[in-house]
């Protein structure tokens, strides 16, 4: 080959390539101005939580201050109510922040129990009584942590912007990871503590490396972990309500496998399935929990105290629809009377090749709320597909059920406008297992229809509920 | 001049004319709505894609919305009339139309006055659903959506569905993204199913895969009990 062809080539090629070059060496700066660009959203949104979180804070304390000294129920009932809006909106910020999976729980659980106590205090205020010496002490106990963990927030705050710390720690680069390069944190920490550690002494100074949080999520993490050393309030409201620890209504008496599996069997012979042979598959550790069975796609849960299939969803296809809303119905309450179920259809809902009804029992003419029982019926053949009769067994007790107050004297207790189309006497749940009993007023009032619970023991209006009309079934807001 | 001038009012007259005939027509055709004709394969159009939005609203997966109808849609169609009892065909006529719209409509008060949807977080539970437990039996769905309902009864938690689902860490399907992804039916009806207040977790917060996770709280937490790949803990 010619020497010019070879230079010819070799400067076309190297042409090509500074071209290359500069074309990519472009698109990467102008990906990189892109990254920065979406950090500094991201950055501009936790900046905002930040800042609503501390102010929402600052507001809470503030309040909760004021409820001690305000002697009327007219201020009472104000502070109460800023301090339980701050605390919602404090719990907002706080989800905003950025953290591990494990979340900012004794924060958020703080907040959310102060958030909770007061609207607690607001409606017995509200009905004209006092807080309590207890309830008091268990305010002021609140309102300690919280000036506690305000305090530590700000002065995270303080110096995440004094030393410009990240939002997260940084994870370790490239350079870091093939072992080339500086430790980030050693030199950021090495340097920090330098001047402290002669004022202080060594102890204090291994403390403060402690405590000195690297990162904002950092900091969040050792404000929510110091919180966790305090003990419990003696107020538990509404935590943990999601859960029945103590069941009411299991039969006596715990079971093995094999009756366990009898329990399975029976309970799918009367709703339909012929010949089933259930199995046991699991175990379940929870309050109503015992053994878990499978028979085809159907899985059952059966309790271990009492032996009563508590949980039951077959995952079956479902066909082409072939009964109307009314059928469903009626082939479900069927199969259940057969069970021995005898309860009222209390709300249904229209979803297709299913319906879910729900169902309670009724005891002296007294609607049961709470020991409601869920089905899911398929519209293909009538036949019970799901069945929960969790509530069921974790509320049913015998109760009380006579009313102090006369059906005439709940009326007078309803607003002028309201237009009764149905009354009838009910249990409903409140917080956690407490429970009232009310007489319950179906009727329509300025175009809304309502549902409204006068106590049938002391007259007071216990709940109002409203109802619309969805495109699948009434739903109960 | 006087004579130029009519014979130009009268071009004017007829372009003016034309002009409209021709915006009525356009206008007909863009405004046509959804139940005004029969709408089967090959059919195109505004209608069209208002049929496929409200298909997906309901968990019907149309792919893409571009308002052609094509195999996609048809097979929507066809197993939203087996769901209402309605001649599966996989043509809209009148009848599947006029369910469809109902079921996708407003929730009114006693008195009838339209109030709004009234479910829009069954989407994002949905989603979250889809996007973590794709894969997973249906119970294990349901139970996935029964954790964040648990979540928004629990103090330690923020107090709306939004506020629990993209809570900075919470879920790796928002970290990755993957919450995004269109659920299909089964995840919509496991939202509805966990949002009516059932609960096959057994009153859980967390789950987990335990073939994927080496994270040592999470391990630490009472466990209640295993659906399909995932534990439920407390």
């Amino acid at each position: 080959m010619r020497e010019s062809t070879k230079r010819k080539i070799l400067a076309y090629t190297s042409g090509v390539l500074a071209i290359a070059f500069a074309v990519s060496l472009g698109w990467g700066i102008y990906q990189y101005q892109l990254v920065q660009q979406y950090k500094l959203e991201t950055e501009n949104h936790y900046q905002r939580a930040l800042n609503d979180l501390i102010t929402t804070m600052n507001e809470v304390e503030t309040s909760m201050a004021k409820v001690k000294i305000a002697n009327t129920p007219v201020q009472q009932l104000l502070y109460l109510g800023e301090t339980w809006k701050g605390s919602v909106d404090a719990v907002g910020s706080l989800g905003e922040l950025p953290a591990t999976e494990v979340g900012i729980n004794y924060v958020d659980t703080l907040v959310n129990q102060v958030g909770d106590f007061c609207k607690t205090m607001s409606r017995k205020i509200a009905s004209l009584e006092q807080m309590t010496p207890e309830e008091f002490k268990t305010f002021n106990d609140m309102h300690e942590r919280i000036i506690e963990t305000n305090r530590s927030l700000q002065k995270l705050a303080n110096e995440f912007y004094a030393e410009n710390l990240p939002w997260v720690d940084k994870s370790p680069g490239l350079l870091q990871k093939l072992g080339l390069g500086k430790n980030l944190r050693a030199t950021a920490e090495g340097g920090e503590s330098g001047g402290q550690g002669d004022q202080t002494g060594q102890e204090a100074q291994q403390q403060a490396q402690q405590q000195t949080p690297t990162s904002l999520r950092g900091g969040l993490q050792q404000l929510d972990a110091s919180l966790q050393k305090y003990p419990p309030f003696s107020y538990q409201g509404e935590l943990d309500k999601h859960i029945v620890t103590e069941p009411q209504g299991l039969p006596a008496g715990e079971i093995n496998e094999n009756k366990a599996v009898a329990a399975a069997k029976e309970f799918l012979q009367n709703i339909g399935y012929k010949d089933a042979t259930p199995q046991v598959t699991g175990l379940t550790e929870d309050p109503l929990g015992g053994f878990n069975l499978t028979y085809k796609e159907a899985y059952l849960e059966v309790s271990k105290k009492g032996g009563v299939v508590t949980y039951f969803r077959d995952q079956r296809e479902i066909s082409d629809r072939k009964l109307d809303l009314d059928e469903v119905l009626k082939k479900a309450t069927d199969t259940l009377a057969k069970i021995g179920w005898n309860l009222d259809v209390t709300s249904t809902q229209d979803l297709g090749s299913y319906v879910q009804i729900e169902l309670v029992p009724t005891e002296q003419n007294v609607r049961l709320y709470p020991d409601k029982i869920r089905l899911t019926v398929a519209t293909d053949n009538g036949q019970i597909v799901g069945y929960d009769a969790a509530p069921y067994y974790a509320y049913h007790h015998k109760r009380d059920l006579k009313p102090a107050l006369s059906l005439d004297q709940a009326k007078a207790k309803l607003k002028e406008e309201f237009k009764i189309l149905e009354n009838r006497l009910a249990v409903i749940s409140k917080i956690g297992t407490e429970e009232a009993f009310c007489y319950e007023f179906r009727g329509t009032a300025f175009g809304e229809e309502y549902l409204v619970y006068i106590n049938a023991i002391d007259g007071s209006e216990e709940k109002i509920s409203r109802v619309i009309n969805t495109p699948t079934g009434k739903l109960i807001q | 001049m006087h004579n130029y001038g009519t014979q130009n009012g009268r071009k004017v007259t007829v372009i003016v004319a034309v002009g409209l005939i021709l915006c009525l027509c356009l206008s007909a055709m863009a405004y046509a709505a959804l139940g005004d004709r029969t709408l089967a394969k090959g059919s195109r159009g505004a209608e069209v894609k208002d049929l496929q939005k409200r298909l997906t609203q309901l968990g019907y997966q149309v792919g893409k919305i571009d308002g052609i109808y094509g195999d996609k849609t048809a097979a929507a169609v066809t197993r939203f009339q087996k769901e209402r009892g309605l001649k599966a065909d996989g043509i809209a006529g009148k009848e599947t139309i006029a369910a469809l719209k109902k079921l996708t409509g407003e929730s009114q008060n006693a008195s009838g006055k339209q109030i709004g949807f009234k479910n829009s977080d069954v989407q994002l539970l949905a989603q979250c659903i889809y996007s973590e437990g794709r894969g997973e039996p249906y119970i294990g769905q349901v139970a996935i959506g029964a954790c964040v309902m648990n979540r928004l009864k629990h103090p330690s938690f923020p107090n709306t569905i939004a506020g629990i689902i993209y809570q900075p860490g919470a879920f790796s399907a928002v970290a990755d993204g993957q919450i995004n992804l269109q659920p299909d039916e089964t995840a919509y009806k496991a939202a509805r199913e966990a949002m009516s207040g059932s609960d096959p977790s057994g009153g859980a917060i967390y789950y987990f895969n335990p073939a994927k996770t080496s994270n040592k709280f999470i391990w630490s937490r009472p466990q209640i009990k295993k659906i399909g790949n995932h534990i439920f803990t407390r």
